[in-house]
């Protein structure tokens, strides 16, 4: 028997809605995956940039992830009846096409009944197309949308860069061990330290690097960095004052030696000056500070302090010479030294108090140029609140000063117990109420009504009587 | 007499199998199918010395209505729809010449009586519930009987009784039938009767018999009661049992008519007086018709809806709303969804559809479930009634069970 006309429309209107179906699933499925299709990638380019494009073949789990989706509307599949009553519906047969779905084959083909009322269902194609719902997918659409958005997104995401280099540990302790090594280097060219100074200072820094390369930077070998970068720096600063000692003495002797000798500087003066300049090259010589000198230089001064003490060459053009000469080169030293002393990194941190936050607001004395910064928190000092707050100074209170006045208040109840003698008199005193009491005991035996009688004082006495009287247990 | 006594038991034993088969639906019962005569209606009781004496009744043309099995698979033709659907439309046509206006109350009317089912009319007085009522008895040419309830009314006065009468020498009870053996009762006021009285119709209204003294009487076929009631007014009265309320298939509320109605009424009438009205259906056609409504097909879809509707009404099931939950304290019985599937196959021949639809459950939801709902007292204090909870109920409950994927566009 040939299936009914209506039949067709009827699978055809199942298969749309298992259609919709599956796009919902779909949709929801899709988005699923697409998060966290996304999530991995976002991961993997920021944590393990190496497997990137290996997880881009994760984007072929859509189509088990669909497939589930298939399953699950395949599962939840509607009844057939459902559509039917639906397409019913939508063709407003008014429950013809549910009826002659439910009817038997040999129903449907029979000429008087079946065959009759089918013909009153639509005949016209155009109305069961138009009855058959359309696939819009907008939810799909939207829900897909975003979680697309962001797995594609996450796919441009750039990779995190891998790092080649071998990170040291304990970078920072070896890092000032090798400022000070260099600091040392430094002021060895200068000729400043002794051998067995040097030689000491030297150990120390390498016992400092070894311990830093293992074991974590405390705060007592930043002391000891401290403590070392200072003995340097004292060293350079007292290297640098017995040159520009000697430096200026060898000037002035120079002066002096040109100008007239009754005039400025007399013969102590000068005795004390050569004395003063003799010693420090005395000192000087001892380091090694000359070894840069010229050869003559040198010579000349090795000459001049045969028998441990300075011997001026006796003739005028001469001694100049030789002062000038050493002048020049003891400013050349000073220059030099004082770079040195540039290059220690403990005189480049702000100002010598440290009240300056950068090395730009410190003078050539190394102390802060603006007064004010000594007033800023955190920096010690005398301060009056926060240096960066506005502090206005008015008029003072009228009462600002006026000394407290005493008032001595009365005396409290325990201090007046009742049973005290209040007063002593010859007639009986008054127990009758205040009239004006509201649960005076005058009031008792007068006629109330309303309010009154809550407010009625009961004796003691009556209070049982009354108890027993609407105590429904007793009988 | 004894060959006399045992034919007479022979009779009613055959009377009594032939109703429990007519009280299925498959067979009709001619010797009962009668219109009603008080001067006839008259049978003998059995006494103690005697056995059952004679059975008297008139017969008429209805006893010659054909008796026919419906096949629960048959679909009625479209020959078959337009005759049925023909004389319905006579019936309305004609009930519209009395009653006039109010096509829906007189197409819920003849719903009820085509689903064989009772029928409670409440309305203000003077609006034409007695009129439509025994304007359908003439159209229909059933016996009509009409009982005016009272206080003082007692289910005797109703069912009849039996009275000492002295046949051939000898005493015995004979029972008297009362009115409530005619094929339309008419029971006015009916919340003007104590619950006696009121309950003297349960057996009457679901069994289609009554018991006297032991004695069981069926009714006429078909049977059907036909009650009004007045909202206002209510000192004295005793309001419906919820059991007897729910053997009513239809609580129509009859409303005012239009100022053109009036106008027309007014004009066309003289002291009120309705047109004299001539029979439209005989009484086999009226079986046919029967027959035809219980041959209208009910989709599965639609048998579901039904359930689901019904079950919505219960405030502990799933699918029930939220104001059902508030408001509803008892849901309707299966009774309602019997007489919901009933009522819409009966709806549906009277549109000329051989199958029941959507249209045709909501059309009659209302007069059916409005009475069946139990409502809390928060009910009323909101402003809510049960037709608007029934409503409320067509409007959640949706036709076919889920929606439709929302990536396919109707």
């Amino acid at each position: 028997m040939a299936q009914p006309a209506f039949d067709r429309w009827i699978d055809r209107y199942a298969a749309r809605i298992r259609l919709g179906e599956f796009l919902q699933r779909a949709a929801e499925t899709g988005a699923a995956f697409l998060f966290a299709f996304g999530a991995v990638v976002l991961a993997v380019k920021l944590l393990i940039p190496q497997a990137w494009p290996n997880v881009l073949w994760g984007s072929v789990g859509l189509i088990p992830a669909w497939g589930l989706a298939w399953w699950l509307a395949r599962r939840n599949d509607r009844s057939r009846g459902e559509s039917v009553a639906r397409l019913d519906s939508a063709l407003g047969s008014g429950g013809l096409l549910m009826m002659l779905s439910e009817l038997s084959a040999a129903e449907v083909a029979d000429p008087n009944r079946g065959q009759e009322w089918m013909r009153a269902l639509p005949q016209i194609e155009e109305d069961w197309k138009a009855a058959i719902p359309h696939v819009r997918p907008r939810r799909f659409a939207s829900y897909l949308a975003l979680p697309l958005l962001f797995a594609v997104g996450a796919c441009f995401v750039p990779l995190r860069e891998g790092t080649t280099a071998i990170a040291l540990r304990n970078t920072v302790g070896q890092q000032a061990a090798r400022e000070l090594e260099a600091l040392l280097d430094s002021i060895d060219e200068e000729k400043i330290l002794e051998e067995q100074e040097k030689q000491k200072l030297h150990e120390e820094i390498e016992r400092l690097a070894e311990e830093t390369r293992e074991t974590p930077l405390t705060h007592e070998k930043w002391e000891t960095v401290d403590a070392l970068r200072e003995r340097m720096k004292v060293r350079i600063e007292s290297a640098s004052m017995l040159s520009s000692q000697a430096s200026s003495a060898a000037a002035l002797l120079s002066e002096s030696n040109s100008a007239d000798p009754a005039g400025e500087f007399s013969a102590e003066r000068i005795e004390g000056l050569e004395n003063e300049l003799g010693e420090a090259v005395q000192k000087l010589m001892q380091k090694g500070a000359f070894s840069k000198a010229p050869q003559g230089l040198q010579d000349q001064l090795a000459r001049m302090t045969k028998n441990g003490k300075l011997r001026m060459p006796g003739e005028a053009g001469e001694r100049k010479e030789v002062l000038d000469e050493l002048t020049d080169f003891l400013e050349k030293e000073n220059k030099k030294l004082s770079d040195l002393r540039k290059k220690c990194s403990a005189c480049k941190s702000g100002c010598k108090g440290g009240e300056c936050e950068s090395e730009s607001e410190c003078d050539a004395d190394g102390l802060c140029k603006s007064s004010s910064a000594s007033n800023r928190p955190g920096r010690g000092g005398v301060t009056r609140g926060r240096g960066d707050a506005e502090l206005t100074w008015g008029d003072e209170a009228d009462k600002q000063g006026t000394k407290f006045k005493e008032v001595v208040l009365p005396k409290g109840f325990l201090d007046q117990p009742k049973d005290d003698v209040v007063a002593v008199q010859k007639s009986a005193p008054n127990d009758e109420a205040a009239a004006d009491a509201p649960r005076s005991a005058r009031r008792d035996d007068e006629a109330a009504a309303g309010q009154a009688t809550w407010n009625r004082k009961l004796n003691p006495r009556h209070r049982n009587a009354v108890r027993k009287y609407f105590d429904a247990k007793t009988p | 007499m004894p060959r006399h006594h045992e034919k007479q038991q022979l009779v009613r034993k055959q009377n009594s199998r032939e109703w429990r088969a007519n009280s299925r639906g498959f067979i009709f019962l001619p010797q009962i199918f009668l219109p009603l005569d008080s001067s006839t209606q008259k049978r003998i009781m059995p006494t103690d010395d005697e056995g059952v004496a004679i059975i008297t009744a008139e017969k008429s043309d209805h006893a010659a209505a054909p008796s026919r099995r419906v096949s629960p698979s048959r679909v009625l033709s479209q020959a078959e729809t337009s005759r049925a659907s023909e004389q319905i439309d006579r019936l309305l046509e004609e009930l519209g010449r009395a009653i006039l206006g109010q096509r829906e109350l007189r197409e819920l009317v003849v719903v009820s009586l085509l689903a064989r089912g009772h029928l409670l009319l409440e309305g203000l007085p003077g609006l034409g519930k007695t009129e439509l009522i025994k304007s359908l008895s003439k159209l229909l040419g059933l016996s009509f009987r009409r009982v005016q309830f009272t206080p003082d009314l007692l289910p005797g006065d109703i069912i009849g009784s039996p009275i000492l009468e002295e046949i051939g020498g000898r005493r015995q009870l004979v029972f008297h039938q009362g009115p409530i053996f005619a094929n339309l009762v008419l029971a006015d006021e009916i919340n003007r009767a104590s619950p006696k009285t009121q309950s003297a119709l349960l057996e009457a209204m679901q069994e289609r018999r009554v018991t006297v003294l032991g004695e069981t009487h069926p009714l006429p076929f078909p049977f059907f009661v036909l009650a009004t009631q007045n909202p206002i007014e209510l000192e004295g009265t005793y309001p419906l049992p919820e059991a007897q309320l729910d053997r009513f298939m239809f609580k129509i509320s009859v409303q005012g008519v239009s100022s053109e109605t009036l106008e027309e009424i007014i004009t066309t009438r003289r002291h009120g007086e309705s047109p004299e009205l001539s029979q439209v259906l005989s009484g086999p056609q009226l079986v046919e018709l029967f027959n035809d409504v219980d041959t209208v097909h009910l989709p599965a879809a639609i048998a579901n809806y039904i359930a689901r509707l019904v079950s919505a009404t219960h405030p502990e099931r799933a699918e029930s709303g939220v104001e059902v939950r508030k408001f509803v304290k008892f849901g309707a019985s299966p009774r309602a969804a019997i007489a919901l599937a009933g009522t819409s196959r009966a709806a549906a021949l009277l549109r000329g559809k051989p199958n029941v639809g959507f249209d045709e459950v909501r059309f009659v939801a209302r007069s059916v479930l409005g009475h069946r709902l139990i409502l809390d007292y928060a009910a009323r204090l909101e402003g809510w009634d049960s037709l608007k909870i029934v409503d409320r109920l067509l409007e959640v409950v949706p036709e076919v069970p889920g929606n439709l994927p929302e990536d396919l566009k109707v």
